[in-house]
């Protein structure tokens, strides 16, 4: 999901979907997509050069705004960065 | 340019976000280890790891109450999931992604019988009898690096694993 790691973290091969966090494969209960998505995966697995990124076809169908994907209550260390923005300034 | 084509890393961020983990992209390029897959894919047993914090109880659940306290640490643990598991069978702590839909259909973060359907029309030669998983939230990656990555890989060694599919949440 996040390809511009790859140089960072060495990956072998990297299959990049753009998918929401939380759901790399698809949705609940999508299985078309879920074997679609793992079937490319092993495709890169067997066909990908040392460090290639393979940008898979897949897209999701809601808009980025509109996906749900982080939890309700915002991570700590989130939540400690908002608390530290809403701190006067000395 | 952007090639529309290419997946943007980026594109279910707030722009405040990205900018801040773009800034640890930009860390010293790491050495890329490589190792060819050894036989046919329909040949080859097959493991599959996330890194959405999955546990099977009686296992214990990842720890999330020391992240809470010390918002900048996250668990460097690891567990085995076995391949028969499914949502009603694990739990899934992750304080960083929505984990409801994981909790409804594991096959979202670890899909394990979309593997086992590619095991039964033969184009996977076998399932790994264990699968994986981490917690994600490592700003601090050593533990991980050194203690789980090279256990979980022994297990797979084990096991007679022929390649993995990793994917982070």
């Amino acid at each position: 999901m996040m390809p511009a790691y790859q140089p960072a973290i060495g990956a072998p091969r990297v299959a990049a979907i753009a998918h929401p966090f939380g759901r790399p494969y698809g949705d609940v209960g999508d299985i078309e997509t879920q074997r679609a998505v793992l079937r490319a995966a092993l495709q890169v697995l067997v066909t990908a050069a040392p460090g290639h990124v393979a940008h898979l076809p897949f897209r999701w169908p809601e808009d980025p705004k509109a996906t749900k994907w982080g939890p309700d209550e915002p991570s700590p260390i989130v939540a400690t960065m908002l608390r530290a923005q809403r701190r006067p300034s000395p | 340019m952007s090639d529309a084509s290419e997946v943007d890393s980026w594109r279910f961020l707030p722009p405040r976000l990205a900018q801040l983990l773009k800034a640890r992209v930009e860390a010293t390029p790491t050495p890329t280890p490589f190792t060819p897959l050894a036989v046919p894919l329909s040949a080859a047993r097959i493991a599959l790891l996330s890194t959405a914090g999955i546990s099977c109880p009686p296992d214990p659940p990842f720890d999330m109450e020391t992240e809470r306290a010390n918002p900048m640490w996250g668990d460097p643990s690891w567990r085995r999931i076995p391949a028969s598991a499914t949502a009603a069978d694990v739990e899934v702590n992750h304080l960083h992604v929505d984990t409801r839909y994981a909790k409804r259909d594991l096959n979202v973060v670890l899909p394990l019988q979309r593997l086992a359907e590619l095991v039964a029309a033969g184009e996977v030669g076998s399932m790994a009898p264990t699968h994986y998983s981490v917690m994600g939230f490592q700003l601090e990656a050593t533990a991980q690096l050194t203690q789980s990555a090279p256990a979980i890989a022994a297990s797979m060694r084990a096991e007679g694993v022929i390649g993995a599919v990793l994917a982070p949440v």
